[in-house]
């Protein structure tokens, strides 16, 4: 480990943008898919239960698709089952309580530009807030809220403007304006997740390179396991549990859980507890990650 | 801005049927300023021809849409018996065929539905006023077209609902006749008990509120909830102040009135109290119908201005109906969405393909 430090930051801001990238077209497929779903199966007369049914199939698709493109990189398959289904039941209810609201903000607003926008708004809003709801994280309810928010705002604008724009056609212009939605709400997850994240780490060496953890809760696992916050998969040299961050005050230690020798940070062995600081390089085994925090 | 414009108006889009009351163009939003401006010329010059006045939109039925509407001489009487042909109707500017019409004389049952809320508060007793409104409403029942069904909702301490909707006048004259003044004065109260019984019948509908003092002891609502409750039903409050003007707060019923589309009176004796009565009652038995199918046949929340042209006036009855449809049910267009897909689809591996060209990712470490 005596070798000059890498290039990290090139290598991180590409990782992000990547993120960013996926999130958002993960995001709008699912938002595709969602409004496909409901157009084709929904044919309720009562407006709300029609919007109800539609705010259950655009949030529940979306929330399936942002959840399930993180496992399904790792290929960790488990962890896709049991986070892509939580993200879909929760953005389904989010979604279905958002249309609902957003139908009502419509009304009161008789229609318009900024009456649809809003309103579009306000369904991302619920299944942003599903998002964060569904994996019990402050953060990152905030980070989805402010990013359902933009995208709605931004597809429902869009939507209303093309519905004008090209007389009264809707299938085009709602169709792209749902893709602003889905993309917008994952774009900013990202986005906003890596502006205004505390702390995180980011895999630099590993079957997952490049990606990035968020340390949102007061405990994040490190392991094998499909319940860790940071499942890191395909290295024999991980533990199921191999160790866990631990916030306590201002400061975050890393645990070690493993057998002695198995956990490094800045390549020294750490036998139990350490406390850890912005750039501190942790092995796992074989796996490096990169502790960053603000 | 257009919504924020709307609201600031503080006004629905629809015309003001008040008698003095200037009508109102079209919605004041400012993508429609010019046509309202070229209307506001039009108004100006159209004093002395007849003129149609929209009373409510009903668009229950989407993709129907009933409007009910009175066409009035310059001297405020009703024209009676005008014909579908000297009708035409546009919606957002576009003609559409009239599917059904009704007019006052061409058909017997014009079946209204009209909630009384009356006052039999304490100060009723002064002057014989019960018994007076008692005889205006017996008379108003008798001027109302057959078939028309009414509910009465009582008020002083109590808001009750004396009477449930009949097509029976007897069994409303019995209700009222029934009536004792006692207590205070909760008007508001039972004109939002009124409105919520309203809400759930369709047609053509309006809510009657008399009441001989100022309102002293609602609960529930105030004069803000009220008016808010009525325009989103779309409902009108007819407002009557029944005795000494001083002991009446006007300004109150004048505003509820006004804010709701509905007129308000004033009825200084039972005299003419009966004569008010009988004059909504045909009001109500004037009105027009006529129904459209809309162009636009899926619900997509959009606000869709109505206008009403009658051949011998120069100035159309004006309304808007708002389409519920935030997300908006438009099937059959699956080769859209595969695009779509396939598009997200193409942009999804486009990153490993490049990295994949570019060669193997650099190691960080040896």
């Amino acid at each position: 480990m005596s070798t000059a430090p890498p290039p990290v930051v090139p290598r991180v801001r590409s990782a992000n943008l990547r993120q960013a990238y996926d999130l958002a077209l993960a995001g709008a497929i699912g938002a595709v898919c969602g409004l496909y779903l409901y157009v084709e199966l929904v044919h309720a007369e009562s407006v709300w239960l029609r919007d109800a049914l539609a705010g259950v199939a655009i949030g529940g698709t979306i929330g399936f698709f942002l959840n399930a493109w993180g496992p399904s990189g790792d290929g960790a398959w488990l962890k896709l089952a049991r986070e892509a289904t939580w993200g879909a039941l929760a953005g389904a209810i989010g979604g279905a309580v958002g249309l609902v609201v957003g139908e009502f903000v419509l009304g009161t607003f008789q229609g318009g530009l900024v009456g649809r926008a809003v309103s579009w708004a306000i369904l991302g809003l619920g299944i942003g807030a599903s998002q964060g709801l569904a994996t019990r994280s402050g953060q990152r309810l905030r980070f989805g809220l402010i990013g359902g928010s933009i995208g709605g705002f931004a597809g429902g604008f869009l939507f209303e403007a093309m519905r004008k724009g090209m007389g009264d056609r809707y299938d085009l212009g709602q169709g792209i304006g749902i893709v602003l939605l889905g993309a917008g709400l994952g774009l900013s997850l990202a986005l906003v997740e890596q502006a205004l994240r505390r702390a995180w780490v980011q895999v630099l060496r590993g079957r997952q390179e490049g990606r990035s953890y968020l340390l949102g809760g007061k405990t994040s696992a490190l392991g094998l396991d499909e319940r860790a916050e940071v499942g890191l998969f395909g290295d024999p040299t991980v533990a199921r549990k191999h160790a866990e961050i631990v916030v306590n005050g201002r400061d975050y230690v890393l645990r070690s859980l493993a057998p002695a020798g198995r956990t490094k940070v800045n390549g020294e062995v750490v036998t139990k507890d350490r406390a850890l600081l912005d750039g501190d390089r942790i092995e796992l085994g074989q796996t490096l990650l990169l502790f960053r925090r603000r | 801005m257009g919504p924020i414009g709307r609201r600031s108006t503080g006004d629905l889009p629809h015309p003001n049927p008040l008698p003095g009351g200037e009508r109102v163009g079209l919605p004041k939003w400012s993508s429609w300023g010019i046509i309202a401006s070229i209307l506001f010329v039009a108004t100006a010059s159209a004093a002395d021809g007849p003129t149609v006045v929209v009373t409510q939109p009903d668009e229950s039925k989407f993709p129907e849409i009933t409007v009910y509407f009175e066409v009035k001489r310059p001297d405020g009487s009703f024209i009676l018996d005008a014909r579908r042909e000297e009708f035409r109707v546009t919606e957002d500017g576009q003609d559409r065929p009239i599917l059904r019409f009704e007019a006052p004389v061409s058909t017997e049952v014009r079946p209204t539905t009209v909630v009384l809320v009356v006052d039999h508060s304490g100060s009723m007793n002064q002057e014989g006023k019960i018994d007076g409104l008692k005889q205006a409403v017996a008379t108003f029942l008798e001027g109302l077209p057959r078939g028309s069904k009414v509910a009465v909702i009582a008020f002083s301490d109590e808001v009750e609902l004396v009477c449930p909707f009949t097509t029976d006048p007897a069994r409303v004259r019995e209700a009222v006749d029934a009536l004792e003044a006692s207590g205070g004065t909760r008007y508001f109260d039972a004109v939002a008990e009124a409105l919520d019984l309203l809400g759930e019948e369709q047609g053509r509908r309006a809510v009657l509120a008399l009441t001989d003092g100022m309102d002293t002891e609602s609960h529930d609502a105030t004069l803000a909830t009220a008016i808010a409750r009525a325009r989103k039903l779309g409902l009108p409050v007819h407002t009557l102040g029944f005795g000494e003007r001083r002991s009446i707060n006007v300004k109150v019923l004048r505003t509820l009135a006004a804010e709701t589309r509905g007129q308000h009176y004033l009825a200084r004796d039972a005299d003419q109290l009966r004569k008010i009565y009988e004059e909504i009652a045909q009001k109500l038995g004037s009105s027009y119908s006529l129904a459209y199918r809309t162009d636009r046949q899926v619900p997509d929340g959009t606000l869709r201005p109505i206008r009403i042209f009658y051949q011998k006036a120069t100035q159309a009855g004006v309304t808007a109906v708002f389409i519920r449809g935030m997300v908006v049910p438009a099937a059959g267009w699956s080769r859209l969405y595969l695009a779509l897909l396939a598009g997200l689809g193409m942009l999804a591996v486009m990153p490993g393909i490049l990295a994949r060209r570019k060669g193997q990712p650099i190691r960080i470490e040896p």
